[in-house]
């Protein structure tokens, strides 16, 4: 027999990086193969629990509770205390929340953080009661990622993290928005990365001028949110995803060398998209998604490289004049651009109904697929429907845009793409599964 | 050096003696080949030991993969990365190696998201059969009771 027991010989550094890619219970069950994996996965420096009930409905005895309380509590504390080189303490439980579970959250917290660690991930699903932050977060000096949800911030807030590079809320309740974003101006000097979805009771965000290392901004629907004033002066990407609630107040004016925006189902108004370009020159990468009452806009940048547009049902985008756009991805009902000025673009990926374009239309799609100097890879196919083997194929797709005439009436759908062949089937195997929307940004 | 040689590219030499000519962008995605050429004593040949060039060549393609499509859309590369990746457990071990050795960060992580793919909700005993070629000696010392604890379902 070939002899094939390698992967446990690799460094250990190695080992511990493939340990922590794996859900913890995967992680855990590799501890017992051999006498050496247990000694790898009892020194990694990545500590993930999960915790929970294979059943969430399930009805827990008191007795049952507190056994298997004490049970995950016993099993955490020695992993906490023995590891000798802890360095990420992630818990994702999901206990019905007792006073019990908050001190055993309380002591793990206290512990990892005594242990000078520089990740805490914290997830607490309890659907009755957010867990209280105990107060000994304010003073972790090593803290470089903290990721929370189902929480509490105590005082409303973090506390005093100079190292903090990476904060992730989710689901995070903050009472006071003043007194948080203060806090995090004046004590998170180094935050570069920072993540807030469905956190509740915030009115307005504020990310003040103090924070020069920010570079990544993703905002997810907070309900109340009204209002955005980003003062950071060196972001480089926003994402924002309003989930259909009221529009809100963007302000962006200081983030001059802003890279990437993102919106998605947000509620902007043609107006306020357009001011918004006006105040981000340096923009290279625009992605709209859902946002439903857009209408008609012009985009007009020097630097964009690349434009998403994805099911923003009313749009039309009358002018498009991005004299270095490389690579453009739009999917809807009907084909969007009127007039464009694209001459570099490489990478195409644009489907629409062929009945929404208007015969008139088709010299102006014609035009601008034959301004770039890279045309003669596009690619043109139809199909009747998503799940349809396509129709109708042309390679090179030349001057000869006539087979759009001649099938105007089945009403297929049109894709002009730059892929190649397996890359193209790959990629509709992608959009029927409609999971690739995420992945394309 | 010949003389058609660009300025730009550099030589790699395998452990085997096989030589590649790389362009230097891609050569430098290996940060032990970068610190060599800032540390200028990389004017000639650079060997490659401990790296065959079977496993070279394959660093090669993925370096110049990687360089070529930096404006690319991150789904395409991940595609690429993903059926790269996807070899044999030698290939795959020889591959870790090589790209720890010379310090390949995105080859490295792209090679650990496929090992821990391959371990991702199997059970100890298939791990064992994939990984630990079942050496008896294991199996013996092994406590039975603690392994069927361990396969089971927390609730």
């Amino acid at each position: 027999m070939v002899m094939r027991d390698r992967i446990p010989q690799l460094p250990d550094s190695i080992v511990h990086n493939i340990l922590s890619l794996l859900p913890p219970k995967d992680a855990a069950r590799t501890s017992i193969l051999s006498k050496a994996c247990h000694h790898l996965y009892s020194t990694s420096p990545f500590l993930a629990f999960e915790v929970g009930f294979k059943n969430p409905d399930y009805i827990i005895t008191p007795n049952e509770y507190k056994k298997k309380l004490d049970l995950v509590d016993k099993c955490v504390q020695h992993h906490l205390l023995q590891n000798p080189n802890v360095h990420a303490f992630k818990m994702s439980i999901s206990f019905p929340y007792t006073k019990s579970l908050a001190t055993c959250l309380h002591n793990w917290v206290t512990i990892a953080l005594a242990r000078n660690i520089h990740e805490l991930n914290l997830e607490v699903t309890s659907t009755t009661q957010f867990y209280i932050l105990p107060k000994s977060v304010p003073i972790a000096n090593t803290l470089k990622v903290v990721s929370l949800s189902y929480c509490k911030l105590q005082n409303n807030c973090l506390g005093k993290l100079p190292q903090l590079q990476k904060l992730s809320l989710h689901r995070v309740y903050i009472e006071e928005d003043n007194h948080f974003f203060e806090n995090l101006d004046f004590h998170c000097p180094s935050i570069e990365d920072f993540k807030l979805s469905l956190c509740q009771g915030l009115n307005m965000l504020h990310l003040g001028s103090t924070l020069l290392r920010l570079k990544n901004v993703h905002l997810d629907a907070a309900f109340d949110l009204k209002s955005i004033v980003i003062k950071a002066p060196n972001i480089h990407r926003f994402s924002f995803c309003g989930r259909g609630f009221s529009s809100i107040q963007h302000n962006l004016s200081a983030c001059t060398v802003l890279q990437t925006l993102e919106l998605r189902e947000a509620l902007i108004t043609d107006q306020t998209f357009q001011k918004l370009m006006t105040q981000l020159p340096s923009l290279e990468v625009l992605g709209l998604h859902s946002c439903s009452i857009l209408n008609g806009i012009k985009i007009s940048s020097q630097k964009l490289s690349r434009l998403v547009v994805h099911q923003c049902l009313g749009l039309s985008v009358t002018e498009l004049d991005t004299p270095n756009l490389l690579s453009i991805h739009y999917a809807g009902y009907k084909m969007p651009f009127v007039f464009m000025n694209t001459p570099h673009l490489r990478n195409v990926d644009i489907e629409f109904w062929l009945q929404s374009l208007q015969l008139s239309n088709l010299d102006k799609l014609k035009n601008f697929l034959l301004q770039s100097s890279h045309s003669k890879d596009f690619k043109l196919v139809m199909f009747y429907h998503h799940n349809s083997k396509p129709i109708f194929i042309q390679k090179k797709l030349s001057d000869n845009l006539a087979p759009l005439y001649h099938l105007k009436d089945f009403n297929p759908i049109v894709y002009i793409t730059s892929r190649t062949n397996a890359d193209f089937t790959q990629y509709l195997c992608e959009v029927q599964s409609d999971s690739h929307i995420r992945a394309l940004m | 050096m010949s003389s058609s040689l660009e300025k730009n590219m550099l030589i790699l030499r395998s452990s085997d003696g096989e030589e590649f000519i790389v362009p230097e962008v891609v050569a430098v995605m290996s940060k032990a080949i970068k610190n060599m050429v800032e540390d200028e004593c990389a004017s000639n040949t650079i060997p490659v030991p401990n790296v065959d060039a079977n496993i070279l060549a394959m660093v090669i393609e993925f370096c110049k993969k990687h360089d070529e499509s930096e404006a690319e859309a991150a789904s395409d590369l991940k595609t690429f990365d993903s059926e790269f990746v996807n070899r044999g457990q030698e290939a795959l071990y020889d591959l870790i190696t090589a790209a720890n050795f010379r310090d390949v960060k995105e080859l490295l992580d792209a090679l650990c998201q496929n090992v821990a793919e391959m371990i991702k909700g199997k059970s100890v005993h298939h791990i064992r059969i994939q990984f630990l070629g079942y050496q008896l000696f294991e199996i013996l010392t092994s406590n039975f009771i603690w392994n069927i604890w361990c396969d089971r379902d927390f609730d």
